[in-house]
């Protein structure tokens, strides 16, 4: 065994993240370790590395006891790990970037020094880009192969990599479990943490589920399917999907009418999408093909170079705000840059864009006693973990985060919801939780605009699907009647 | 609050351990640095203390809530020396007002005019895009201008061979602690020019940290200085709160004329300030941008000031320049805390293990 763990806990202030662990890792394998938000695997992963240590248990690297003080130390010792958010700094090159903090001798151009080194690496790999490039023009998916190169270029045995697809369109998954195999078969150990069964089927040799802090099972992967691991995942059999209205759709609630934008991103090209009370209308699409512009422009934050945006059957003129308090529901798409503070508590998370209602102000002092019964339901209703208001945001898993970016823009009782990647980065019982949720909001009358990367998504929740492509509506499917084949060719503007 | 102590007593422990050497090796004893502690914390030091402490607090809150909107404001001193002239244009132009209005009058001038100054830098900010801290430190020479040009031309006194204004009347001044306890034969703050500025800042702190974590404008104002970007996801006008935010800020720095024209000189002197608004950035950072963290890193500031003073009366060699070398080790030692703090941890956990 490469790598075992033995009896390993951790515990934080609020939680025992990890409660006597132990697992071991096989040299020259594919390990999965998946379990829900918060179910401890990013944490037992991040002791290994040198991030944090743990209280009590011992874990073994090559049959060596060891307890790394850093990332460093554990980066020396041939162990690295791909974080969820990219430590890349988007100006400098790859080239840079890669050599980040081994830079050695500060008289000779680093860059000028070890290319010789990189070459071979670089060059077997089989890249769509240049070592010249610099990061903020690459994709997401670049970016995520040079956080690998990077790795390499430490000569790195294990690579941990943290959500690795959460970011990634269905292609770039393909290519990387390409990557991944393929490093698998020059002798690298590889170890995946992610809540995505179908991946861990796909990709893994053994796989490794945690719940609440504990290992539940430790099977090879070929002795599970889907239903029996979610089961253990999520700790009792997965209920059915709430059941769909089969009402036909209303009034129209939003009508897109040929709106173009000229910003500086994927701008929009004469739009037009239309979307009924009790409809889920889903937007596919590769990203960077106008969603950001899309959702900004309904929410009056992107200026329309022509055609308009009508809301119950009136043009929208009014700031963000009145549109915003005036029947929309906003999930932005970009939890950490457009949707939280992760300095500021839990409940004033909860009250961002709400804050000004009547219930959380009285001339403009702050309702603490309201934000906090606000926050509770919240929670309680979304089942967020931590249960606490005053919990400082940051502290929560990304997918805690996300269910209360979700409840607090449902808890107004919107006629329409914008909802922009509503489960990135969310575990099975959240998704699922979420998806109701919508779903339940549909069954009532709400129109709900969805956009997401995940065709699954997009196929079990929509009326209708329009394929966005290059900032216009590429293809428009019926529920029911698009494959993802379909869908996958409109996308890339095949159809 | 418990990392806040921290890092105030860590920082002035440092700060104090190389002041001593910086005295040693002058060939003074480093013993003097006590002695003038002990001197700045007795009945009358302490006025003094307490009196230095007070354009501190004014200056640190004013920084403290630009920095929450995530702006840095680095014209606090042009903004408390139009704040200051204010107070005077308004006391000479109302000489025959009574008391009770006269001073809520002065304090309300000398919060409008730096508030008008730091409005100023917003609107430039928010509208037309101007970098904060360009904007304020050259609006702190326009100040300048403006305040050399009115004393020396508006309201100079014409028998005083320096560059100062008349006297205002004295239904404008505020008490003294002196004066407040004497008829109780309390001696404590005995002829010190500590007055009751002090208690207006200490009422303003906390006005300021109920605005700021307890209204919904304090709300918007931290949210956009949080991420701009989520501000406007919720709905929020990052250009009002940016506006607000440095009119307030400017609004704090000019109660710094509260003190020193009502409360102590009852002129404004040319140059009196020596460098309160900068020295506003240090206290608070010191203080966490939390107002009552400022007020205890203003006290701190103040004891400084006040023992330097002591320092230079009591040694030959030993300049009152010192406070400044002192200062700057403790605005040097907050901002690097984190890193030596985790360098401490490192040594150690490394011997543990």
């Amino acid at each position: 065994m490469l790598i075992e763990f033995d009896k390993v806990t951790k515990r934080f202030p609020l939680t025992t993240a990890n409660d006597s662990v132990s697992f071991n890792i096989a040299l020259n394998s594919i390990h999965g370790v998946v379990g829900e938000n918060g179910a401890g695997k990013s944490t037992i992963m991040k002791i290994l590395y040198g991030m944090y240590s743990h209280d009590s248990g011992e874990i073994r690297f090559r049959g060596e006891r060891v307890q790394f003080s850093s990332p460093l130390d554990a980066i020396r010792r041939g162990i690295g790990m791909v974080h969820q958010h990219f430590m890349l700094i988007p100006r400098l090159t790859v080239w840079e970037n890669i050599l980040l903090g081994q830079e050695g001798s500060f008289w000779i151009s680093a860059t000028e020094r070890k290319t010789p080194q990189l070459k071979p690496i670089f060059e077997s790999s089989g890249l769509g880009f240049r070592l010249t490039d610099t990061v903020e023009s690459l994709s997401v998916g670049q970016r995520q192969q040079v956080e690998i190169l990077k790795l390499l270029y430490r000569e790195s045995q294990v690579l941990i990599l943290d959500e690795p697809t959460a970011v990634l369109t269905p292609q770039e998954t393909k290519d990387l479990f390409q990557r991944l195999r393929q490093l698998k078969a020059q002798g690298k150990t590889i170890v995946i943490i992610t809540h995505k069964i179908a991946e861990v089927l796909e990709l893994t040799d053994t796989v490794t589920v945690m719940r609440q802090g504990r290992v539940v099972a430790h099977a090879p992967t070929h002795t599970l399917d889907a239903e029996h691991l979610t089961e253990l995942i999520i700790g009792q059999a997965c209920p059915p999907p709430h059941p769909r209205a089969q009402e036909p759709p209303g009034q129209p609630i939003l009508e897109v009418q040929g709106i173009s934008t000229r910003s500086h991103r994927a701008p929009l090209n004469k739009l037009k999408l239309t979307v009924r009370a009790g409809e889920i209308l889903g937007i596919a699409g590769v990203s960077g093909n106008g969603q950001e512009d899309l959702v900004e422009s309904i929410i009056g934050l992107c200026p329309l170079s022509e055609g308009k945006v009508q809301f119950r059957g009136k043009t929208m003129t009014g700031s963000t705000y009145e549109r915003l308090t005036g029947g929309i529901a906003l999930i932005p798409p970009d939890r950490l840059d457009e949707a939280v503070v992760p300095t500021f508590s839990v409940e004033f998370n909860a009250i961002l864009g709400l804050h000004r209602g009547a219930r959380f102000q009285k001339c403009g002092i702050l309702q603490r006693t309201a934000i906090t019964k606000h926050t509770e339901t919240l929670i309680s209703d979304f089942s967020v973990s931590p249960p606490s208001p005053v919990a400082t945001l940051g502290t929560l898993s990304g997918g805690n985060q996300q269910k209360l970016v979700v409840g607090r823009a449902l808890a107004s009782n919107p006629a329409l919801i914008i909802a922009a990647y509503p489960t990135r980065g969310v575990d099975i019982g959240a998704t699922r939780r979420i998806h109701d949720e919508l779903v339940k909001r549909r069954n009532s009358g709400a129109a709900i605009l969805l956009i997401s990367s995940e065709l699954d998504e997009i196929m079990a929740l929509s009326d209708n699907i329009a394929v966005l492509f290059d900032g216009y509506c590429a293809a428009l499917f019926p529920r029911g009647q698009a494959t993802e084949l379909a869908l996958g060719r409109a996308m890339v503007g095949a159809a | 609050m418990k990392s806040l102590a921290f890092s105030l007593s860590f920082a002035c422990t440092l700060a104090l351990a190389v002041a001593a050497a910086i005295i040693w090796f002058s060939g003074e004893s480093p013993l003097a640095l006590w002695e003038a502690l002990r001197a700045s914390l007795s009945s009358e030091g302490l006025g003094y203390t307490l009196f230095y402490a007070t354009p501190f607090v004014f200056t640190g809150l004013s920084v403290a809530v630009s920095f929450h909107c995530g702006l840095f404001n680095i014209g606090a001193e042009g903004q408390l020396y139009m704040g200051t002239l204010a107070v005077i244009a308004t006391a000479t132009a109302l000489p025959h007002l009574p008391p009770g209005l006269a001073i809520p009058l002065g304090i309300l001038a000398a919060g409008l005019g730096g508030a008008s100054w730091g409005c100023l830098a917003g609107m430039l900010k928010a509208w037309r895009g101007s970098h904060e801290v360009i904007v304020t430190i050259l609006l702190n020479f326009v100040a300048y201008s403006i305040v050399d040009y009115s004393i020396l031309y508006l309201y100079r006194d014409p028998v005083s061979q320096s560059p100062e204004t008349l006297k205002i009347p004295g239904t404008f001044s505020l008490n003294t602690f002196d004066e407040l306890l004497s008829p109780f034969s309390v001696s404590l703050f005995r002829s010190t020019p500590a007055n009751l500025s002090l208690v207006l800042g200490i009422i303003v702190a906390l006005a300021v940290g109920f605005f700021l974590f307890r209204t919904r404008w304090g709300f918007e104002l931290r949210t956009v200085g949080a991420n701009a970007r989520v501000a406007r996801f919720a709905g929020m006008n990052s250009a009002l709160s940016t506006i607000l935010a440095l009119s307030l800020s400017g609004g704090l720095a000019g109660l710094v004329g509260v003190n020193e024209v009502m409360g102590h000189e009852h002129r404004f002197i040319q140059g009196f300030s020596p460098g309160y608004g900068f020295t506003g950035v240090a206290v608070a950072l010191l203080g966490r941008n939390h107002p009552v963290g400022v007020i205890c890193s203003a006290l701190l500031f103040g004891l400084l000031h006040n023992m330097s003073r002591e320092i230079e009366f009591a040694t030959t060699h030993v300049s009152k320049e010192l406070s400044l070398v002192i200062q700057a080790i403790i605005v040097l030692a907050v901002a690097t805390q984190p890193f030596l703090v985790s360098l401490l941890k490192r040594r150690s956990r490394g011997r543990a293990s």
